[in-house]
């Protein structure tokens, strides 16, 4: 899976054209493509390390971002490490869209996420200036390079295969910077860019424009940076230079992102504001106090120990200081930034008949594919509900209440029976649609166990489908004979929907239960109540056959609708086992026919 | 030390990879207690002095309570295996 994703990324034009270009200046301009195929490497590089960590992570990248975001100081410490160890604020980006869109998580504590995120990037900034200039970084890129192609060969779980991308992917960056290294290194002997150095404010708008362009263009803020520090490291650039660069590139990142978010939902919308805001406030600061900004990293790094002609780490230490201040300056106005964003982006009503948790966004992340699912699905049973309850023409809220069922039959919905074709046309068939397309989809980034899970999810929104067209079917004779002269055959109807009404009223208690064990007792007890009715009915109906009671016509349609009320309910117990039990506790835990035959004989 | 063991190793340093198994032994072992309190909870029930009807419905869920107990811990010993 993390291959075919891969596969689908490099295709990416960026990195074809970044290819392509360094194969047609390889003859020319040798030095300027190994630059050229460096950033190609890094992307890639980056790419395989993204889509490692998505395989490896196994939901514990989601846990924490859904855990620990609660306040924002909590979202924010929690975006920075993100970022810093998965080197990937993209990644982060797309999980913090996807639980926005699930609604796992609010847009304050997303935007803190991605506050610290752009705070997790400057890691980058260091882990080129720290490891790739001191040491020969590409002798550390072969070994990890082996390694990650040698794991998937040994060892077959998927999650072994996400370590060998990060290992991968490491290597192949490591392979980037000594690249782009060697490039500037060899460059320098003939073309000095460093004579295109420029002072004052002129020069920090100029260069800061660069590196915004050439951020739009490489669409990664990262493999600017390590551009810069390796141009810097190597004398190309001057260090004031360097250091508009830097903001450059942070601004330029807002572009990607504002791009990114022009096909995206409303909340995709809104966190890529949030971050076009901060980054443009933050590189206003940086650019308004660059000379203060840089006696204070003169400062600290005497502090640090950081020697007065390592320029690289100066640079790192800079990027982080000025993101630093950008989160101290915007972080206290996240509240009304939220406000401003909720208005600016008002999310179009969601209209009958269409999803609400699902969306491609999610599709990316197996783990919030499965999430989003499951939430759209109990969305889609809670219509479905509704429907059923309506097609017996029974209150929902009636069923939701204590009251007698006798009682509860007799407040009927409306006067008229409603139209359950309509209905399921209007309200019902494109979702059902929606959902399934969305699992056969999300099936392809899966693990097995994973295909597992959400299959069920699609067996689970078939057994609901399956009880809507049965009510269906029931409702034509209910209409039929609760309006016949003879008392039997009105009474019989009346049980088959007290029968129904009483499922649907467990499955309330089941749905508004929190704990695993009254789910599980409550499930097994609705299964026990549907075997009782049925031989109740069963034995009712033969009785009402021996002794003449019914015509054979009205025998036939009890037959019949007593069994479609066993499929109702068997089919939205069914559901219910997949989506209101706890996922840990496997489905066999449940009582099965056995059991209830030795539990009634009792 | 293999490599699989040092992945395993690494991974369960970094909390990256708890293993279903163990996963789903806690969830039954958890249910197991739960459903022997409410057992519990009956019994004290029974002991009161409520209808003989009252005291019908709570003997069926105490039947039912046993019988999920055994199952779970059927299920329990199957993933032990």
């Amino acid at each position: 899976m993390v291959e075919q994703s891969f596969l689908r990324k490099i295709i990416n034009p960026i990195i074809i054209v970044f290819i392509l270009t360094a194969l047609v200046l390889l003859g020319s301009y040798p030095d300027f493509s190994t630059i050229l195929g460096g950033i190609a490497l890094f992307l890639i590089g980056m790419e395989y390390m993204e889509n490692g960590f998505k395989s490896l992570s196994g939901g514990v990248l989601e846990n924490i971002l859904k855990k620990f975001t609660n306040n924002t100081i909590k979202a924010i410490t929690t975006g920075f490490f993100a970022t810093a160890i998965v080197q990937s604020s993209s990644l982060i980006s797309i999980i913090v869209i996807s639980f926005l869109g699930a609604e796992l998580i609010t847009l304050a504590s997303a935007i803190g996420v991605i506050f610290g995120s752009n705070l997790g990037t400057t890691a980058t900034a260091w882990l080129v200036s720290f490891f790739g200039l001191k040491i020969k970084i590409s002798l550390y890129a072969m070994p990890m390079l082996i390694m990650g192609i040698m794991i998937p060969l040994l060892l077959k779980e998927t999650s072994y295969k996400g370590f060998a991308s990060i290992l991968i992917g490491l290597g192949v960056i490591f392979l980037g910077i000594g690249f782009m290294k060697e490039g500037f290194e060899t460059l320098r002997n003939g073309i000095d860019l460093a004579a295109y150095a420029m002072d004052g404010y002129l020069g920090i708008f100029v260069y800061v424009i660069v590196g915004a362009v050439a951020t739009v263009i490489i669409q990664s803020s990262s493999a600017t940076m390590a551009l810069i520090i390796t141009a810097l490291a190597t004398g190309q650039i001057e260090y004031a230079n360097a250091l508009a660069l830097a903001i450059g590139a942070n601004l330029g990142t807002t572009v990607t992102a504002i791009l990114g978010a022009l096909k995206s939902n409303e909340n995709g919308k809104r966190l890529a504001v949030a971050h076009f805001i901060f980054n443009m406030i933050t590189g206003l600061i940086a650019i308004v106090f660059i000379y203060q900004l840089t006696d204070l990293v003169g400062y600290l790094s005497t502090i640090v120990g950081i020697d007065k002609e390592s320029y690289a780490m100066k640079l790192a230490l800079f990027h982080t200081i000025f993101n630093l201040l950008g989160v101290l300056v915007v972080s206290p106005f996240i509240k009304p930034l939220v406000r401003f964003l909720e208005k600016l982006f008002v999310p179009t009503a969601i209209e009958v008949g269409t999803v609400k948790y699902i969306d491609d966004a999610a599709l990316t992340i197996p783990d919030i594919a499965l999430q989003s699912a499951k939430k759209e699905l109990r969305r889609f049973y809670k219509d479905a509900y509704q429907l059923i309850a309506h097609g017996i023409n029974v209150k929902k809220s009636n069923i939701q209440s204590e009251q007698p069922l006798d009682n509860v039959i007799k407040d009927q919905y409306s006067q008229n029976f409603i139209d359950i074709d309509q209905h399921y046309h209007l309200k019902i068939k494109n979702i059902y649609g929606q959902i399934i397309d969305f699992c056969t989809r999300a099936q392809e980034q899966m693990n097995s166990e994973q295909v597992e899970e959400i299959y069920k999810l699609k067996l689970a929104s078939r057994n609901i489908v399956q009880a809507i067209k049965d009510t269906k079917h029931l409702q034509k004779n209910i209409i039929k004979y609760s309006q016949s002269s003879n008392k039997l055959i009105k009474q019989e109807y009346h049980l088959l929907i007290k029968d129904l009404v009483q499922v649907l009223r467990e499955l309330y208690k089941i749905e508004s239960t929190k704990e695993s064990e009254d789910v599980i007792l409550n499930l097994s007890s609705i299964k026990i109540k549907i075997e009782e009715y049925d031989k109740m009915l069963n034995k009712n109906i033969d009785n009402l056959i021996r002794n003449s009671l019914v015509t054979h016509e009205m025998a036939t349609s009890l037959i019949n609708d007593s069994a479609y009320v066993y499929d109702i309910a068997g089919n939205l117990l069914e559901m219910a086992e997949i989506l209101f039990i706890d996922e840990n506790i496997i489905e066999d835990i449940l009582i099965d026919n056995e059991d209830i035959e030795d539990y009634l004989s009792k | 030390m293999g490599i699989k063991k040092f992945i395993e190793d690494v991974k369960n340093t970094l909390g990256l990879d708890i293993s279903k198994k163990t996963l789903k032994k806690d969830a039954l072992k958890t249910l197991i207690k739960k459903l022997a309190k409410k057992i519990k909870k009956i019994n004290k029930k029974l002991k009161r002095d409520i209808s003989e009807k009252g005291k019908n419905k709570l003997r069926q869920e105490k039947e039912l309570i046993k019988l999920q107990i055994k199952k779970a811990n059927k299920v329990l010993k199957k993933i032990d295996k």
